[in-house]
């Protein structure tokens, strides 16, 4: 881990310390230093407001009431993470059967395909985004996930997910392949009914 | 030398400019001797940029600051819930069922004997007519094939208190009057005594019921 990660470690220890030994504040500090962070790691992988509420909710709770089963040999950010990722895990797998998103209902980008980044609104970019992330296997979708808007390295993921850092870099390299197919193949449509 | 399948799996990590320069130097040249990296390449491109444009939105202050009180709201209502089952199998009510139901097989196959016969009782063998009467033919064939093959050995004797015909060896060391029967005919002499032939003897066999004829025959096969 970088620099900035053992500073936040150091810390971490004084507050975890703090709270096994009963102090809620010191809890309070803990989630209130990861929640942006962790809300922005899930909502990335879900994309859906309440979804992540309630993932992020679980986390916090989960650390409460497991804090004494923590080992300090791992870190508390990538403990911390971990159990993020599980539960974002668990959760998109409820999630994948309830509300897969047709394409004919979503405001696909109309604009040309080279110039689309910048030309659409956000949220036809946003709920597009959803569409393709929402078709990938679960794996892959966190990998895609961690590496892409997190910048974790393969190691880094790797300790998280416990996978192996050959696998991650397939899933990483499917899942773009994946949302760039679906994109090509939805301009080509587009293409076709102008 | 790097084949395609290594160069692809670089590629997004290229495309976002997280290789060095070595690995870089690699991909640039390989996309520029593969017409099919080349396509791939664009098309992975063109997703990236698409992708790294999308901005997430993020929830206000009032959502914040809601978020921790939420949080010890939710912990506060799971204290006051009753425990929930952990599905520990070493909680109590587990073990105790377990250990029933195991000490319960133990003792259903110490007594199996006891439990099969109280469960499946003998039942009668019903057996049709025809079968019956196959049956006996089978059975009457079989005592006249040991009997022929026997000859001068064997007595047909007839217990007079049961019925039931016995076959037994002339070296019997057994008296005829303690069996109180009568030797009906002598293998050797069969069609002198009495005037019994073959027929006499099928007769007599037709007139066993299943269950003296199943007796001759064992009688017959511990000879």
């Amino acid at each position: 881990m970088d620099a900035s990660a053992d500073l936040y470690k150091e810390d971490d220890n004084r507050l975890v310390a703090r709270f096994k030994n009963g102090d809620i504040s010191a809890f309070n500090r803990l989630v209130i230093k990861y929640q942006k962070k962790l809300y922005s790691v899930v909502y990335k992988i879900i994309l859906d407001h309440d979804e992540t509420n309630d993932v992020l909710q679980d986390v916090f709770i989960k650390v409460y009431n497991s804090i004494s089963s923590f080992r300090e040999e791992s870190g508390f950010y990538t403990w911390i993470y971990r159990i993020t990722v599980n539960m974002t895990l668990n959760r998109i797998k409820k999630l994948k059967s309830a509300k897969l998103t047709r394409i004919e209902e979503i405001n696909v980008p109309t604009a040309d395909e080279k110039n689309i980044s910048e030309t659409t609104d956000n949220n036809s970019k946003l709920q597009f985004l959803r569409y393709a992330v929402s078709r990938l296997p679960e794996q892959q979708r966190i990998v895609f996930c961690l590496r892409q808007y997190e910048g974790l390295s393969y190691q880094e993921i790797s300790v998280i997910t416990g996978k192996s850092i050959g696998g991650l870099k397939a899933n990483y390299f499917h899942a773009f392949a994946k949302i760039s197919e679906i994109m090509k193949n939805k301009f080509n449509e587009n293409e076709q009914h102008k | 030398m790097n084949n395609i399948n290594e160069i692809k799996l670089m590629l997004p990590d290229y495309i976002n400019g997280r290789l060095d320069e070595t690995d870089s130097e690699i991909v640039k040249n390989a996309i520029s001797q593969s017409e099919e990296l080349a396509i791939l390449y664009q098309d992975m491109k063109r997703a990236g940029e698409f992708i790294t444009s999308v901005d997430f939105p993020q929830p206000g202050d009032m959502y914040w600051s809601g978020l921790l009180p939420e949080i010890h709201r939710r912990i506060e209502k799971e204290k006051t819930k009753p425990a929930k089952r952990t599905g520990n199998v070493l909680s109590f009510p587990y073990y105790a069922y377990s250990a029933a139901a195991v000490i319960l097989l133990i003792i259903c196959l110490w007594q199996w004997n006891n439990i099969y016969k109280f469960i499946l009782p003998d039942k009668p063998v019903i057996i049709s007519e025809a079968d019956t009467v196959k049956n006996q033919t089978d059975n009457h064939n079989i005592i006249r094939q040991v009997t022929d093959s026997i000859p001068g050995t064997v007595e047909h004797v007839r217990d007079n208190k049961t019925a039931s015909v016995e076959i037994r060896g002339k070296t019997s060391p057994e008296p005829l009057t303690e069996t109180n029967g009568e030797i009906l005919y002598d293998e050797e002499d069969f069609d002198l005594l009495n005037g019994h032939t073959e027929e006499d003897i099928f007769e007599e066999l037709n007139s066993l019921s299943p269950e003296e004829e199943m007796k001759l025959l064992e009688t017959i096969n511990n000879l």
